[in-house]
């Protein structure tokens, strides 16, 4: 077995690369470079980068479902903030975000800040009067299922002339298990501060399917989706989101259950949150309804794509076989609008003008 | 797998690398090539993974058949073949849902009643950009114009991670010889490269978020907002949409300059056309190019006199306007936009006639289109014709509505339409001159651009407005 000389090898490699046409230096009076000067750039831009932007890599990180992989990364990431802390690398990203009022942007709140609430009696059986000059203040909000039934509410409330609906508060990847993500507590404190509504529309359950949650009592909190010490804690954060919801003597509260999911192993988890969600509205009858989406979306008690709506038939759900799309949205919207039509005296707006879908 | 992630550039700098080191060895580079496709593209649904595997053997089985039939009328019965499944493919996962409700609708409306079957699949993402692809390799072998290649090379093609699942739609001719010839490493074009990421990076999760923010909360409730707020808010989309997908195709293209590929230009200041024809020409310039030589020509194009151009012209927008999704309001934007180029061209032809020139000067020109242009992106946008309805009538009834602009909206808007009113060489200067500065000084320079793009972007990353087509 003979061995190359390596010094042969090279001169060949060098003799191949001298036969080579010379690439062009220069393109539209750019300079090109070699592959491994744009490696070495491309490291200095994400190692400055990455520095930089430290704090909200570790948001980013600890925002993750719970997994090895969000371990590591916490873990990663906290190294990084602290040596960018410790150099004050963390300020620009600070002052920048601050320019547009966002300077907070890297803050998480995981602590369920609500105190029960003493709740009052039930308001007596007199429908409350709304007319344009004292409208009926709305507020939709939620996880990624109340996508559609807030946008829909919110383009049908004009037309009604006697509701004055709040921004949709829908946010996508959020729930009542992880205020690290999204802190509904926090949030339902700000939605009682600013809007004041007289009605307000939760739908939740899209991702508080999972063992996980943050904010417990004692930091954070694992146990058997399902399992009593679970169904406790998740408990506790209902009751406290639809007391504070209805803190103020007169409003109420519609908590929307999560529609019958195609894939079954879900949709029995939906059941379970669905069974909590109906037992608390029923301790607070009266002040919070528990509707039940069931009858309208699989009316042959199984999920099903479309429905007949005002003579039509009707796609509502999102292909992923869990979310409603918008046409589902817009049904969803328009019993809760007839809910609040039987419950209220909306005056020069009854009957309510109809909600039309897309199709 | 998005390419603004963590993951992403994980994925990335392990790719890069390889693809450099591989480049000498052309079989072991396909496979490189062909299972980073593939990890990329299941990162979303590895079920996906089948699918592109199978429209990647059934269209290499029909560009081969072709090229090696001479029957004129084989070829013919096997080129339908082939357009038939790569729509039947798409039809069932685009648009099934859609053509059976408004088929019982239409029957229910004439009294017959019939409950129409209907399904839940999700949508393979990028299935209309790979299926075009696809069917330009079968169209071009069938017309002699690119010699199929082995399947290899063609999964390559297809899975190619850079443009798989928003374009830009490359072709064979442009692709396929590329990965036949080694690129040089010596010589990259680094520069254009990082311009394009970075710029398209803040495109997509600075500019378009922010425009986000101003248009869903217009286009969810038009009639809370005032005319003004809502005309805002149809611009706000208008940037939102281009900084979106231009965004994504810029970065798309980025990423393969850096791997030593060159793909085609996909945006080209669009909203400084002068008019509809040269609005395509610089809007999704690589599905125009597309719809232009597989649909328009092929129905005749403008050789069959005014009417036949005319007609033709529709059909293939109102076409285009459906490959975007499955609802009439995508119809009536493509109609729209059908409709409003055959009146241009019909225009342009009589002056020619005539022998005069256009008598509008160009900046009104300029905004005139500008003005079609969002006008049709509000039935692009909206959730339904009550919404289109909605929201444009509120701009002429909403004077009373009280409610201010956000003055930071319309800066930006103001901001991105007037970068594209600038000379088309300021950006090549601007590279030129960068690309003279040492290389860690440009590092310097780019981790600052991340640091400004992390700080002004919401946290997350919205999915892309063209991953649903």
């Amino acid at each position: 077995m003979t061995r190359r000389d390596p010094q042969t090898q090279t001169d060949r490699s060098r003799r191949a690369d001298r036969t080579r046409p010379r690439p062009p230096v220069e393109r539209d009076g750019r300079l090109l470079e070699p592959v491994g000067l744009a490696m070495a750039t491309a490291l200095v831009a994400l190692l400055v980068g990455g520095l930089l932007n430290a704090n909200g890599m570790h948001k980013n990180a600890s925002i993750q479902p719970d997994s090895p992989a969000r371990d590591i990364a916490m873990s990663l990431t906290q190294g990084l903030v602290d040596i960018t802390g410790a150099l004050g690398l963390s300020e620009p990203r600070h002052l920048i975000a601050g320019l547009v009022g966002n300077g907070s942007k890297d803050d998480v709140v995981a602590t369920v800040g609500l105190t029960p609430v003493k709740r009052h009696a039930p308001t007596p059986p007199v429908k409350q009067a709304f007319s344009p000059a004292n409208k009926l203040q709305l507020y939709a909000g939620g996880d990624s299922l109340s996508l559609e039934t807030a946008a829909a509410l919110s383009a049908a409330a004009p037309s009604t002339r006697v509701i004055q609906m709040a921004e949709p508060d829908g946010h996508l990847n959020t729930g009542l298990e992880r205020p690290d993500v999204l802190n509904w507590f926090e949030r339902a404190k700000e939605v009682q501060a600013t809007v004041k509504p007289n009605v307000s529309v939760l739908i939740f359950g899209g991702n508080d399917n999972a063992d996980y949650m943050t904010g417990g009592a004692n930091g954070d909190f694992s146990k058997p989706f399902g399992s009593p010490a679970w169904e406790r804690e998740y408990r506790r954060r209902v009751a406290l989101m639809m007391d504070t919801m209805t803190q103020t003597r007169g409003q109420t509260l519609i908590w929307v259950g999560a529609p019958v999911a195609q894939d079954p192993a879900l949709d029995a988890q939906m059941k379970v949150l669905n069974r909590i969600y109906r037992l608390e509205a029923a301790k607070r009858a009266g002040q919070v309804t528990y509707l039940d989406p069931d009858p309208i979306f699989a009316p042959a008690g199984k999920f099903q794509t479309s429905i007949t709506y005002q003579g039509k038939q009707v796609v509502v759900r999102e292909p992923d076989g869990q979310h409603l799309n918008t046409d589902g949205g817009v049904v969803l919207a328009d019993v809760i609008l007839k809910m609040l039509e039987k419950r209220f005296s909306l005056r020069e707006a009854s009957p309510l003008p109809p909600i039309t879908t897309g199709g | 797998m998005l390419f603004p992630t963590f993951i992403f550039t994980v994925f990335f700098l392990i790719v890069w690398p390889l693809n450099w080191v591989l480049m000498r060895h052309p079989s072991r580079w396909r496979v490189l090539m062909l299972v980073s496709g593939y990890v990329f593209y299941s990162w979303w649904d590895w079920r996906f993974a089948f699918l592109l595997a199978a429209s990647t053997l059934a269209n290499q089985m029909f560009a081969v058949q072709i090229s090696r039939t001479q029957d004129a009328h084989r070829r013919k019965l096997i080129l339908i073949a082939a357009v038939a499944a790569n729509l039947g493919v798409l039809a069932w996962f685009k648009y099934f849902n859609f053509f059976v409700t408004s088929a019982a609708n239409l029957l229910g409306d004439l009294g017959v009643s019939w409950l129409a079957p209907t399904v839940t699949t999700v949508l393979p993402v990028g299935i209309s950009f790979f299926t075009f692809m696809a069917l330009s390799y079968v169209i071009d072998a069938y017309r002699g114009t690119f010699k199929p290649t082995s399947l290899m090379r063609f999964a390559v093609f297809l899975s190619f991670f850079p443009h798989i699942v928003a374009g830009p739609i490359v072709r064979p001719a442009e692709l396929v010889p590329q990965f036949d010839e080694p690129r040089d490493p010596r010589r990259i074009d680094g520069t254009r490269a990082f311009f394009l990421i970075a710029g398209g990076l803040f495109k997509k999760v600075v500019i378009s978020a922010y425009m986000a923010s101003i248009a869903d909360p217009i286009f969810a409730s038009p009639g809370t907002h005032s005319a003004l707020q809502v005309i805002v808010g149809i611009f706000a989309y208008t940037i939102q949409i281009y900084a979106d997908f231009s965004g994504y195709t810029d970065m798309a293209i980025g990423l393969a300059l850096l791997m030593g590929f060159e793909f085609p230009q996909n945006f080209n200041r669009p909203y400084s056309a002068l008019g509809l024809r040269d609005f395509w020409r610089r809007w999704h310039m690589t599905l125009s190019r597309w719809l232009r030589d597989y649909l328009y020509i092929p129905l005749g194009g403008n050789r069959k006199g005014p009417s036949r151009t005319s007609v033709n012209l529709l059909m293939t927008m109102v076409l285009g306007g459906l490959w975007h999704g499955a609802a009439w309001t995508f119809l009536a934007w493509g109609t729209l936009h059908g409709v409003g180029l055959v009146t241009e061209h019909r225009l342009a032809s009589r002056r020619e006639r005539q022998g005069r020139d256009g008598w509008m000067p160009s900046w009104l020109v300029k905004s005139s289109t500008l003005v079609f242009v969002a006008t049709a992106w509000v039935f692009f946008r909206a959730t339904s014709f009550g919404n289109v309805f909605d929201v444009i009538g509120q701009v002429f009834s909403g004077w009373g509505t009280p409610g201010r602009a956000s003055l930071g909206a319309v800066a930006v808007i103001a901001g991105m339409i007037a970068i594209q009113q600038l000379p088309s060489d300021f950006g090549k200067r601007a590279m030129a001159a960068f690309s003279r500065v040492h290389w860690a000084a440009q590092g310097l320079a780019l981790g600052v651009t991340l640091l400004v793009i992390g700080a002004l972007s919401p946290a997350g990353v919205a999915p892309f407005i063209y991953f649903q087509f």
